[in-house]
């Protein structure tokens, strides 16, 4: 994590991840776009091809979880229709007094919309490894075994407001 | 004589004095007059002006107020001229009224007459004469006239009837009286002759006939031509009503042809009416005979016959009844319609599968449907009855065929109906399956009148977003997008475009449409899917980007890479998918479009690879990024890359390409590298030093780019790429590469000489988990560290390398040192001799926050900080560290040089006071009192405020009855200068011997409530055991004994000199209970009743 606190987020970035699951490792091909507004119509060219997609909001912002749900909506009706996604409330480390999005909230969003949930916590790495293990676990099996050859593209839709403070 | 007596007159000078004085009179009042009538004819005047001028005045206003009432004032005139009218009718009908009571008396006076007569008559029986007047009185009682005018009947109180013939023979008049029936035989109570007189060819004129009733009978006679008794019929009823009758002409269908009027009578009695007909034969006979009697549940009290005119009136009312009542059905029925049909409108859910022969519908087939929710194919449910299955035993009635239209559930039924309905129509005619209908019956039913068109446009277009339907006639289609323009709504135009299919759409139309409006998605969609053309668009819309004419450049170039890509990766634009068959092709077409060299129709001046150019200037960086994701072809790749090289690296001046760019360039085709393509090793110095070099772009930009090309070149460790970092003050870059390197201390030093993350460099030691590697360089470059921020920098070496802070303390000059001091306090735990300087400085530097210093903190050394708090002239700060240091004298002098200077510049004495009384109050009675507090009576004395010289007083320390001694010595010794002072000393005294009164209360309180505790516990009782603790013998009947609240007893020798001897059994005992401490007295009740 040490390393991000020196990059401003403005553009889309391109990381790779490897995730261990029962004897398979999988490499995840990255790609953190940047949620701001402008850059919004470019978003269909990295989800249309995406496996995956993590869509984070801030749990101290209740704007910005509205916001998380509008992507919900534009990923169900034109990604590719197996696309797994996940939603994650992000600075999950902050007091409760902060809060402004309940754990229940956003649970019941994403069970009402099929997708995965966790609250995490990109400065103490708080459930980020765990998200991505299953997002691996609800990939098409055939991909899972493909193992290093898959090209699995997250994007993480994250608000330009939380984006500056994930160190 | 007569002449002298003239002469007077003649000589008079004047010839009017001739005239007759008189005259001249007159003359004088005529002349008086003319002044009045003057007067009066001014008046006139006046008057008529004034009248003139209210007239004009009052017309304006009659004009104003009748333009403002006008049509009121019509309106109203109908209820005026009504007044009047009304006005009328009631003189008229008062004077009807005044007529009727003069009736009314006359037939009084007449009954009276009756009565009187009838009196006299009987009363004279013996003489029997009768007065034919009294006769004539009597007949006007009740007499009705006939058809004849010399015939008329009447009847008398006694209830005969008498037949009066009027006679005129030669000019006299005479009546001659027949009887018809006579009082003895009964009463008659009524009497009705039949008139005719309106029926001139009835058979029956020249007849009369009369009908009589009396209480029991009715009786009808012919009086003309011959005397004869028609009917008598007696009636038997309670004689509490009077009789009726009544006449009427009555048409009777005697047969089909001919139809005859006869008279009928009706007689009314009690509850009953009875209707007797009188008939006239050929031969003149006549007969009377009974029709009917009708019987009602009342009592009749009046029987007439309604004449036609009534009946009609009658009928005319009830006819308008009927009307109403037929409205109000009428209505009923259409509100029932209007809820059938909104019922119908409903949809219902219909089982995919017939209710009578189970077979599932198929797509042609017709159905009827019931609201129930069962459905029937046509043909079932048109025969069902024929062959009844099981299954359909369960089948509600209501939905048995017969009650079922033949027509299947269609929307013509409601296409008459409001617009409102076409939104539910249309979503039925979809829902059902129906599009047919929807485009044929309704769509031609609204195709002409504009609103409805709209309205079904709208819902039409709603569907196609909801992705319900996606095939339209193609002049359906044509419409509704015209429509969607007209009325400005190009999203939704775009929208609908991209939902329908291709084959609905106006190709042209739409084109034109969306390159108007920028409508780029649905100009691209049209051309992918109608024209299966992918280059076009490109080639319309690059140049478009390039020139960045358009408003919405970015929008239009994000668009652009989305579709590129798509088109890469072999997906649709912007959705659904490329067929697989096609999809080599359009990556093809596509990689040769982006790197055509030049375009179609160029001018000379176009550089090499515009397109490539366009979308590298637009975003580098995203562009790159789309072709990474699209995984293009291997041999596209290198031909790509080598393109990619030429322009970035070998561009003329004008079209130049930033560092950043060109950097990003390199490091994508660096990164996708494959097997069997080469990029020549020069390009990257090439590159590296445009980066390092170049100073037409920001730092932070090509920073960013020399970053991504060595991580892609996998150069992170190399030392010639930090050499060049450095060289080229990278200093992100250098941190990037230090970290990689692990060179924790170096990073530090980069991050300290990047001016932009200076800031950072605390941040990152916190969270830092090499902190002991950074220990030696943050010592070595502190005054760097502090430069940036001097608090930050003490807190951070004060919270993770409190060890080396003095050190690091000691290399610092005086004023950075300060800042550094401040952050090390802020986290605590200095050492003493960094506190003693941090309360020197601040001395020097914010003497404010001395004074709570010395007085919190305890660790510093005071002598260096008094030395300072001197130098720096802190008073009161000095006035503290004395006090800590003992010398209350020097802290006095000190306090009160405060005072008096506060005094003397009426500066704040009462703060000033305080500090004095607070440091009297901490010495005690160390002061001196020759030094300190006579001098400072002495002062406040003069001061004469009472205020301030009660806080002085107030001090507990103060030993006054001294004081004043030494006060008085020590000035004139006039008592009557320290009024203030005495008065003051007599208040502190009351107040002191108040204080003492009330302590003395409580101590008594006290004291009592101590002793009655111990008398309660004296009083409460305890167990003796019956034998001496001490020779453990039982106690005898007179033996004395002394008991203990701890249960032990002795006897009273035993008691008094066990020290003596011992006995073994009592080394158990408490020692509180030995007979030392025992009174000689043994405890008995006596002492209680005390």
């Amino acid at each position: 994590m040490a390393q991000i606190w020196l990059k401003d987020r403005v553009d889309s970035a391109f990381i790779t991840q490897t995730v261990c699951l029962d004897d398979v490792t999988i490499r995840f091909e990255i790609w953190d776009t940047a949620g701001q507004e402008r850059y919004h119509t470019l978003a269909p060219m990295y989800y249309r091809n995406a496996q995956a997609a993590i869509i984070v909001y801030d749990i101290t912002n209740q704007d910005t979880f509205g916001r998380a749900k509008s992507w919900v909506k534009e990923l169900q009706r034109m990604a590719p229709p197996n696309i797994v996604i996940a939603l994650a409330g992000n600075k999950a480390d902050l007091p409760t007094s902060r809060r402004c999005v309940e754990y229940s909230e956003g649970e019941a969003y994403a069970e009402e919309n099929g997708l995965l949930f966790m609250e995490t916590s990109a400065k103490t790495a708080m459930n980020v490894n765990e998200i991505f293990v299953e997002i691996a676990k609800k990939l098409p099996k055939k991909e899972v075994n493909n193992g290093q050859g898959g090209r699995r593209l997250v994007e993480t839709a994250e608000a330009p407001k939380t984006s500056n403070c994930c160190k | 004589m007569a002449g002298d007596s003239t002469e007077p007159f003649e000589e008079s000078p004047e010839p009017e004095s001739d005239l007759d004085p008189r005259i001249q009179i007159e003359l004088e009042a005529l002349n008086n007059a003319t002044d009045d009538i003057n007067k009066l004819e001014m008046e006139l005047d006046e008057s008529n002006t004034t009248f003139r001028m209210l007239m004009n005045e009052s017309t304006r206003r009659l004009k104003i107020l009748n333009r403002q009432l006008g049509s009121c004032i019509e309106r109203a005139r109908p209820y005026y001229e009504a007044l009047e009218i009304a006005k009328q009718a009631q003189q008229e009908c008062q004077k009807a009224a005044v007529k009727f009571q003069r009736a009314n008396e006359i037939h009084q006076a007449a009954k009276e007459t009756v009565a009187l007569a009838e009196a006299r008559f009987l009363s004279k029986q013996h003489e029997w004469k009768f007065d034919s007047a009294w006769q004539e009185m009597l007949n006007n009682a009740i007499i009705k006239f006939t058809d004849s005018t010399q015939i008329a009947v009447c009847s008398d109180t006694g209830g005969s009837v008498f037949q009066l013939s009027f006679k005129r023979t030669l000019g006299v008049r005479s009546v001659e009286s027949k009887c018809l029936f006579s009082g003895s035989r009964g009463e008659v109570c009524a009497i009705e002759p039949l008139i005719l007189s309106n029926l001139p060819s009835h058979p029956l004129q020249g007849n009369i006939i009369l009908a009589m009733a009396t209480l029991s009978k009715v009786i009808i006679v012919s009086i003309k031509p011959t005397m004869r008794v028609l009917l008598t019929r007696s009636v038997q009823v309670s004689p509490v009503s009077l009789p009726l009758l009544s006449w009427q002409f009555v048409i009777i269908q005697v047969s089909e042809s001919s139809r005859i009027m006869d008279p009928v009578l009706a007689f009314a009695r009690d509850n009953t009416i009875y209707f007797f007909q009188v008939c006239v034969f050929e031969n003149g006979k006549t007969q009377v005979s009974m029709l009917q009697q009708v019987r009602v549940d009342y009592c009749i009290m009046s029987c007439h016959w309604m004449n036609p005119g009534c009946l009609f009136e009658k009928c005319k009312h009830e006819q308008a009844m009927l009307q109403s009542s037929l409205e109000s059905l009428r209505s009923d029925l259409h509100d029932d319609l209007a809820a059938t049909i909104r019922q119908a409108q409903r949809g219902f859910l219909v089982k995919p599968e017939c209710a009578q022969c189970n077979l599932e519908y198929s797509l042609n087939s017709k159905l009827v449907a019931f609201t129930c929710g069962h459905s029937f194919h046509h043909e079932c449910a048109n025969a069902p009855s024929n062959n009844p299955p099981s299954s359909t035993a369960t089948t509600p009635l209501t939905c048995t065929p017969n009650t079922v239209s033949t027509t299947p559930f269609t929307c013509t039924l409601c296409t008459t109906w409001r617009d409102l309905d076409i939104n539910l129509i249309c979503q039925f005619c979809v829902d059902f399956g129906l599009p047919d209908k929807m485009w044929g019956e309704v769509w031609r039913s609204v195709e002409h009148i504009t609103s409805s068109r709209n309205i079904f446009l709208r819902s039409v277009e709603a569907l196609l977003l909801k992705e319900k339907i996606t095939q339209i006639p193609a002049d359906v289609m044509q419409q509704l997008l015209l429509y969607q323009q007209t009325t400005g709504r190009y999203q939704s135009l775009e929208q609908s475009v991209l939902c329908a299919d291709i084959d609905c759409l106006d190709i042209e139309l739409v084109l034109s449409a969306s390159k108007e409006h920028h409508l780029y998605d649905a100009y691209i969609s049209v051309w992918n899917r109608g024209m299966q053309d992918f280059v076009t668009p490109l080639q319309v819309l690059l140049p478009q980007l390039a020139s960045g004419e358009a408003e919405d450049t970015s929008s239009l170039g994000n668009k652009l890479l989305v579709y590129i890509s798509c088109c890469l990766s072999g997906r649709g634009y912007p959705r659904g998918e490329i067929e697989e068959a096609k999809r080599p092709t359009v990556r093809q077409q596509v990689c040769q479009c982006l790197c055509m060299q030049h375009t179609p129709n160029a001018s000379d001046d176009e550089p090499s690879y515009p397109y490539l150019r366009t979308l590298l200037k637009f975003n580098t960086r995203e562009f790159l990024n789309a072709l990474a994701i699209a995984q293009l072809p291997s041999s596209f790749q290198q031909r790509l890359f080598d393109v990619l090289i030429s322009i970035t690296l070998n561009s003329d001046k004008q079209y130049l390409f930033k560092p950043s760019e060109v950097g990003y360039v390199f490091a994508f085709i660096s990164r996708n590298l494959t097997r069997g393509i080469t990029v020549e090793d020069k390009h990257l110095h090439n590159v590296l030093h445009l980066l390092t070099s170049s100073t037409l772009e920001e730092l932070d930009a090509r920073q960013d780019a020399f970053l991504e090309v060595i991580k892609a070149k996998d150069m992170l460790h190399e030392d010639s790429v930090v050499e060049m970092a450095r060289a080229a003050e990278f200093y992100k870059v250098c941190s990037v590469l230090h970290e990689e390197r692990g060179e924790h201390s170096l990073l530090l030093k980069c991050l300290l000489l990047d001016n932009t993350r200076k800031s950072r460099v605390f941040d990152f030691i916190a969270e830092s988990s090499h902190k002991a590697s950074l220990e030696h360089f943050i010592v070595q470059n502190i005054q760097h560290f502090v430069d940036v921020d001097g608090v930050k920098a003490g807190v951070t070496v004060q919270s993770y390398f409190p060890h080396v802070f003095t050190e690091a303390l000691s290399s610092l000059p005086e004023r950075a040192k300060f800042a550094f001091l401040q952050g090390g306090m802020e986290v605590g735990n200095l050492p003493t001799d960094s506190v003693t300087k941090y309360i020197q400085l601040c001395c020097q530097y914010e003497p404010d926050k001395v004074l709570s210093l010395v007085r919190s903190r305890n660790d510093f050394k005071i002598t260096p900080v008094l030395e300072s708090v001197r130098q720096y002239q802190l008073e009161e700060a000095e006035a503290m560290l004395l006090e800590k240091s003992g010398d209350f004298q020097g802290a006095f002098d000190i306090l009160f040089r405060r005072l008096q200077g506060a005094i003397q510049s009426s500066g704040n004495i009462e703060a000033a006071t305080e500090s004095v009384v607070a440091l009297g109050q901490a010495a005690g009675d160390k002061l001196n009192a020759q030094t300190t507090w006579l001098p400072l009576l002495q002062c406040l004395h003069r001061l004469e405020s009472h205020e301030t010289l009660k806080r002085i007083l107030s001090c507990p320390n103060l030993n006054l009855a001294s004081e004043f001694h030494l006060l008085l010595k020590h000035t004139s010794g006039r008592l009557g200068d320290f009024r203030t002072l005495i008065t003051g000393l007599f208040e502190k005294c009351k107040h002191e011997q108040a204080m003492l009164q009330s302590s003395l209360e409580s101590l008594r309180s006290d004291l009592h409530d101590d002793l009655a505790a111990t008398i309660q516990q004296a009083q409460r009782g305890f167990l003796v055991k019956p034998e001496c603790a001490q020779c453990n013998l039982e106690y005898s009947l007179n033996s004395k004994l002394v008991a203990f609240t701890c249960g032990h007893s002795f006897h009273h020798e035993c008691a008094n000199a066990p020290s003596n001897n011992p006995p073994s059994s009592t080394a158990t005992t408490p020692l509180t209970c030995t007979p030392n401490t025992v009174s000689t007295t043994p405890l008995t009740c006596t002492l209680c009743t005390t």
